[in-house]
């Protein structure tokens, strides 16, 4: 027996003195638990998932100032006749003349953001409740904003008539009227002051009536075209973007015979980086939520030095009663080969390890995912610039492997995660620039649990895109 | 309590059974600790680190194979991980008169029990006690060692030549004096 058989002989089995006491109670606070990961993963989707549906929520609601959205509960608040008169008397004439300013475009004006905003100066807002018997809209009085509309044109005496006769009217029918049907002659009323504005130099006052909202129309300036932009409640937008990246990917064997082959995997990696491609949809509530979905391709490409051409079979110890069967791979030559192993219950030790001569031709592995990516973030910033953060899934559709390190890949493997910086510039009204910087992860394995190796990528990169905007 | 049991339990977060697979085997990666640590202490501080990512990656674990050889591998990255990687370059140098081949007769180590023979492998320079224990008790190739290390394969059959070399003097040393 030579002196190194004589240390292995006697090293292999040979059990030191430990204080088990002490090593436990010195480790036994920083063990991580299953259950604080899994802890935290339930936590982090649940936060996620919580997020995205109050945002889907709230986008979904619209417009929020509605007073269709007024609680049954709110109280109604009629006004009285000295109120109403007060209304009255402070109908801004010059903002009702300005939106007939001509121009070339024209406008639904029922679809308008500047017809649901009484042209009225008033210090309360009072909540008014559409009645139910009635198919009138009700408005919301806000204090008048006119500095979208500053084109003074001089009040005209039509104008002047037509108030002199609604106010004749309301003094004729107030003391008819019920309380709910005041609150419906106010809104009416600021209806009739909108109409009026529209149609003076068409119609004569005394033939005035009140015409279907939806027929209504003005002509539309640019500065009121602003103010429609400026004040929608979701804006959609369509863009495309091409990005590249850095790729992470982390082998982890299956088989213990495959532990070695493993590590070379990880530590042989040359080079590993994607590009992608991607169309998607963003649906921005005003308050910088946003939502995005669409579709993404990306094509990750890892490169293996061509150093790691080494056979070897390492199958130890192996544990009785125990018959697994899996893929086991190796690498000759540059080439890979595969078996079918079983591990069938044995009592023996085998290891064998064998060099090969090496290869010069570096090995590959390419992936390309199909995905749908479902993205929650909050933009914010000032004039033309932008800054947005997001998170959210990439919804792995179906995925296609080709390569010289093959193992049983998932066609369809779940999910990836995914945060990310955006940097967006409008160029006009009508298209932003976009930058973005995202990290991806993959929670689960992209590999069969048969397989002989499990990976798992994360991948660091930055993409570039525009952005249209499709409100219109 | 059988191991499946303990690494079972273990894979469910119960104490009871890590602390079971801690007093079972950690007489065992003691022993591997110390051969790839600088003494004692840095042996101990070595195998905590170790039951820690056992404990932390005990779940990716599957009972297709050694236990035992699983955990062997993970003390002796933990072990390599806190070494410093200079000292394999440093002790090429310096240590060429060892390399003449004084012959080992086999009486002169056949009365050497477990802990002497971790004395003597101590007594390496650290460098040699790596390369010698991945290649003579782990049975890693060259290849390995070097890219577990972070040397060239030359290097670590250098390394290897002067270790047995070193070895061989001391034993010859010993019988000298043992007579």
């Amino acid at each position: 027996m030579s002196f190194e058989e004589h240390i292995r002989r006697n090293l292999n089995n040979h059990h030191s003195e430990v204080d088990t006491d002490a090593l436990w109670n010195s480790i036994k606070d920083d063990i991580p638990t299953e259950k604080e990961d899994k802890r935290r993963r339930f936590l982090f989707f649940f936060t996620l998932i919580s997020v995205s549906l109050g945002s889907i929520f709230i986008l979904s609601q619209g417009d929020l100032d509605d007073p269709t959205y007024l609680s049954t509960k709110v109280e109604i608040t009629t006004p009285s006749i000295s109120s109403i008169e007060k209304y009255i008397d402070n109908v801004d004439t010059d903002a009702i003349l300005s939106i007939t300013k001509n121009t070339k475009k024209k406008r639904n004006l029922s679809q308008s953001k500047e017809f649901n905003k009484p042209l009225v100066k008033r210090s309360s807002t009072s909540k008014i409740k559409k009645a139910n018997n009635s198919s009138s809209t009700i408005h919301k009085p806000t204090i008048v904003s006119s500095s979208n509309l500053n084109h003074s044109i001089p009040t005209d005496i039509q104008n002047q008539k037509f108030i002199e006769v609604l106010k004749d009217q309301i003094r004729t029918i107030l003391p008819k009227q019920k309380e709910e049907e005041l609150n419906i002659f106010a809104a009416e009323l600021h209806q009739a002051e909108m109409i009026q504005a529209s149609l003076l130099p068409e119609i004569a006052i005394e033939e005035l009536e009140v015409p279907e909202v939806e027929d209504l129309e003005y002509e539309e300036t640019e500065e009121i075209r602003a103010a429609f932009d400026d004040e929608r409640d979701t804006k959609f937008t369509f863009g495309f973007s091409l990005g590249s990246g850095k790729v992470n990917n982390t082998f982890s064997p299956n088989f213990p015979s495959q532990r070695e082959y493993v590590d070379k995997l990880n530590r042989l990696q040359k080079s590993s980086y994607y590009i992608d491609y991607s169309f998607d949809l963003m649906m921005a509530h005003k308050s910088g939520v946003y939502l995005k979905s669409g579709f993404l391709v990306q094509k990750n490409k890892t490169v293996f030095n061509p150093n790691s051409t080494l056979v070897e079979e390492v199958i130890q110890n192996q544990i009785p009663n125990l018959n697994v069967t899996g893929t086991v791979y190796a690498l000759e030559n540059g080439n890979q080969n595969e078996r079918e192993e079983t591990q069938e219950p044995v009592t023996t030790v085998m290891t064998s390890v064998y060099s090969r001569p090496q290869s010069l031709k570096s090995k590959s592995l390419t992936q390309t995912n199909y995905a749908l990516p479902i993205i929650l973030g909050y933009q914010f910033g000032k004039g033309n610039f932008k800054i947005g953060v997001e998170t959210g899934v990439m919804v792995n559709l179906f995925s296609k492997i080709k390569g010289n390190i093959n193992t049983p890949y998932k066609e369809q493997w779940g999910i990836n995660l995914q945060q990310g910086l955006s940097l967006s510039y409008d160029i006009t009204p009508e298209i932003a620039l976009n930058l973005a910087g995202q990290y991806r992860f993959t929670p689960s394995s992209v590999t069969e649990s048969k397989a002989s190796y499990s990976l798992k990528q994360k991948s660091y990169g930055i993409n570039l895109g525009l952005k249209f905007n499709i409100s219109e | 309590m059988t191991e499946q049991e303990i690494i079972r339990g273990c894979q469910e977060g119960k104490a009871q059974y890590q602390k079971e697979l801690v007093v079972r085997f950690s007489p065992m990666l003691m022993t591997v600790s110390r051969r790839y640590s600088r003494d004692n202490e840095s042996a101990k501080d070595n195998l905590q680190e170790a039951f820690i990512k056992i404990f932390r990656y005990i779940g990716r674990y599957k009972p297709t194979g050694s236990f035992n050889a699983w955990m062997r591998r993970i003390v002796i990255n933990a072990s390599l991980q806190s070494i410093d990687k200079a000292c394999f370059k440093r002790e090429i140098s310096g240590l060429d008169e060892l390399l003449d081949q004084p012959s080992t007769p086999a009486d002169a180590y056949a009365h050497l029990g477990a802990e002497e023979l971790m004395n003597l492998i101590d007594q390496l320079p650290n460098g040699f006690k790596q390369v010698f224990n991945l290649y003579v008790l782990e049975g890693y190739s060259h290849r390995e060692i070097s890219e577990v290390v972070g040397i060239t394969e030359s290097t670590s059959r250098s390394q290897l030549v002067r270790a047995r070399n070193y070895l061989k003097k001391m034993l010859v040393k010993r019988d000298r004096i043992r007579v």
